[in-house]
């Protein structure tokens, strides 16, 4: 699919675009993330990562003229959460949203405002895939907190992601995608069309 | 503009290890510390992880980002040990949750920012070429590493410049997100143009295989790198199985 991509329509200055929009878009919502270091707010990062994360996305939306940029952010986005030690469900869920998100908009012909707003929140979905570990290991995850942390802080941190809350999350990080990027758009055309720098 | 990430010179790099060793290691101490728990034997093994990027960063010359990680790191792990011996309720939790996903996730940080810090982009860029890595995935990664460090730069003189207008926390923190945030984004618009424009320059995406003079390979500090990350894992997994 990709090398596919590069004869098709994606050209380098496409692909140099996705690394510096990944850069950004990664920086800003890791910063946001940084919250989750109170882990009573683990699952608050649904809201805040896409709500900050719809600013850069919008302007991202901009430069996206042609199929696979955001798949291939989603799949920059897994690798990253890879590496970074957030366990490997991101790599599938990172890739699949993406290209859930990039069908919306080859549907609006890449103009589309409202697939673009639409886009951003099925993009955002991606982060479930951060909190699968909880859910699916969670007999040994738990047992990982209970030694890490002790055991009554394991039951409150247990207590707030029971196994159903991964469909809230799921459906909070669409909405909040979507509030996200009604709040790129305002700020895009207050900040970005009126100073001409896209 | 530095061809280097980190503008460090080639006598004061240190080893200078294959950036696919360095990937593999990476991949290899993350997913470890991913796989094994806090306890007993375990704890030790996740200990001595925590030093492997440590040693890294001596070996390439960093040493004061390698003390200064060091540092950051023992303190957590002692006030996870105090606070768990002292505190108690929701001041525990706090504690305790900060200093853990510290324990957590700064090694395998650390190991990215030992990774990026001492591979230059020529050298990246010659490996993807030796693994067959597709340019739809190669370029945008290639760009983020030569990225990071200039958001970097354009964050601190923008809150310079924000200090200087007096424009901090007391407007609000939308306000001052949005002070930030909108002056960083106008400026990775401007800089991805002129990113494109020089990697153009020099044949980035032309329909012709594009060579590259830098020298990458396997050498012995390669092969000891790998022999102890392999080490280590099979270590962890005969533990594990015990």
């Amino acid at each position: 699919m990709n090398t596919k991509g590069v004869k098709q329509g994606l050209k380098p200055k496409d692909l140099i675009n996705v690394g510096i929009f990944s850069a950004i878009y990664i920086i800003i919502v890791m910063a946001a993330a940084m919250l989750g270091y109170i882990p009573i707010f683990i699952p608050l990062l649904v809201v805040i990562c896409p709500i900050v994360g719809g600013i850069p996305y919008m302007l991202y939306m901009t430069k996206v003229h042609c199929f696979g940029m955001v798949t291939i952010m989603g799949i920059i986005m897994g690798v990253l959460m890879g590496l970074g030690g957030m366990g490997l469900y991101a790599l599938i869920t990172g890739p699949l949203f993406g290209l859930l998100a990039d069908l919306v908009l080859k549907s609006g012909g890449y103009h589309s405002p409202k697939k673009a707003v639409l886009s951003h929140g099925i993009f955002s979905m991606w982060l479930i895939g951060n909190y699968i570990p909880i859910v699916i290991n969670r007999a040994s995850y738990f047992d990982g907190l209970v030694q890490g942390y002790g055991q009554a802080y394991a039951e409150t941190l247990m207590g707030y992601i029971p196994d159903w809350s991964l469909v809230v999350l799921l459906a909070g990080a669409f909405v909040f995608g979507i509030v996200g990027a009604l709040l790129g758009k305002a700020i895009f055309h207050k900040h970005f069309e009126r100073a001409g720098i896209v | 503009m530095t061809s280097t990430v980190l503008a460090l010179k080639q006598q004061q790099r240190g080893i200078l290890f294959d950036p696919r060793a360095k990937f593999l290691a990476l991949i290899i101490v993350a997913s470890l510390l991913l796989s094994i728990g806090n306890e007993g034997l375990m704890g030790l093994v996740r200990i001595v992880l925590a030093l492997v990027p440590f040693v890294l960063l001596v070996l390439s010359r960093n040493i004061k980002s390698g003390v200064a990680y060091i540092f950051i790191y023992l303190v957590a792990y002692g006030l996870s040990v105090v606070s768990s011996m002292f505190l108690s309720g929701p001041l525990l939790f706090l504690a305790l949750g900060a200093t853990g996903i510290m324990r957590q996730f700064l090694p395998g940080v650390m190991m990215g920012y030992w990774f990026v810090s001492t591979t230059t982009v020529s050298e990246f860029m010659a490996a993807c070429d030796r693994i067959r890595l597709t340019q739809s995935i190669e370029i945008p990664l290639v760009v983020m590493m030569r990225y990071f460090p200039t958001i970097a730069q354009d964050y601190s003189q923008i809150s310079d410049a924000a200090k200087m207008k007096a424009l901090g926390l007391s407007q609000g923190p939308i306000t001052a997100v949005e002070n930030r945030l909108v002056p960083l984004l106008a400026s990775a618009v401007r800089g991805g143009e002129d990113l494109s424009a020089a990697a153009l320059t020099r044949g980035l995406g032309a329909p012709i295989h594009r060579t590259n003079i830098c020298e990458i390979g396997f050498h012995a500090c390669d092969m000891m790198l790998l022999s102890v990350c392999a080490l280590g894992a099979i270590l962890v997994f005969l533990i594990g199985v015990a």
